[in-house]
């Protein structure tokens, strides 16, 4: 399908690789469809997570264990059940990013990682109890 | 910031009809229980960072967007 992006006009995206939010991205719960745009290559980060329905929201992610080695988290029974997964499930996360004018000063939001069963392509961004930083440096030490 | 101690079952009132009831104190945190008003609106106050947070990575420049494309492409070369 064809869909309207943000950063990269029109751009083919294959349907199956659709991502569902079933209670949208915190802020934006209205849109529940997006695609991971891989700009730079396939699998590489920063990638870009497209809404679907419109060219906005779109956000820049980042693979949070790429950045900090020791990241983790526990993620809830109840949170678990709506992702539909287990301890033995596939899943990725991802990290949202404020990109700024000066690139160097991006950060990434590690308190809501975007938790992604890459099975079903079920998605949803939770908020930890762990106390990581809402914006957490990428490119330089804060 | 108004500082009052409470034990297990106490509570305070704000504006005669929001009670906020201490139910249950653990080592190292406490579950608390509000009755408000429905159109009163509770959250945690991690939600209304988070929805900041978000609402400032939605909206990055197009000339910042362009300049982290041309970082990134540079390194791989």
């Amino acid at each position: 399908m064809k869909i309207i992006t943000r950063d990269f006009g029109e751009q083919e995206v294959d349907e199956s690789r659709i991502i569902t939010f079933p209670e949208g991205i915190i802020g934006f719960e209205d849109k529940k469809k997006y695609a991971l745009l891989s700009p730079l290559g396939d699998e590489v980060f920063p990638m870009w997570l497209q809404s679907v329905d419109a060219k906005e929201p779109c956000f820049v992610v980042y693979d949070p264990m790429e950045i900090y080695g020791d990241y983790k988290f526990g993620i809830s029974d109840e949170e678990q059940e709506l992702l539909r997964i287990d301890e033995n499930s596939p899943y990725r996360c991802l990290a949202v990013a404020i990109v700024p004018e000066d690139y160097r000063k991006t950060t990434i939001n590690l308190r809501c990682p975007i938790v992604v069963n890459t099975k079903d392509r079920i998605a949803a961004q939770i908020i930890l109890t762990e106390h990581y930083e809402f914006k957490a440096p990428v490119y330089e030490e804060g | 910031m108004l500082v009052v101690t409470r034990k297990t079952d106490e509570s305070v009132i704000i504006a005669d009809n929001i009670e906020i009831t201490v139910l249950e104190i653990g080592k190292d945190k406490v579950k608390i229980g509000i009755n408000a008003p429905k159109e009163v609106k509770v959250i945690r106050s991690e939600l209304k960072d988070a929805r900041q947070t978000n609402e400032q990575a939605a909206h990055a420049s197009g000339s910042a967007i362009a300049e982290l494309l041309k970082q990134h492409k540079q390194e791989e070369n």
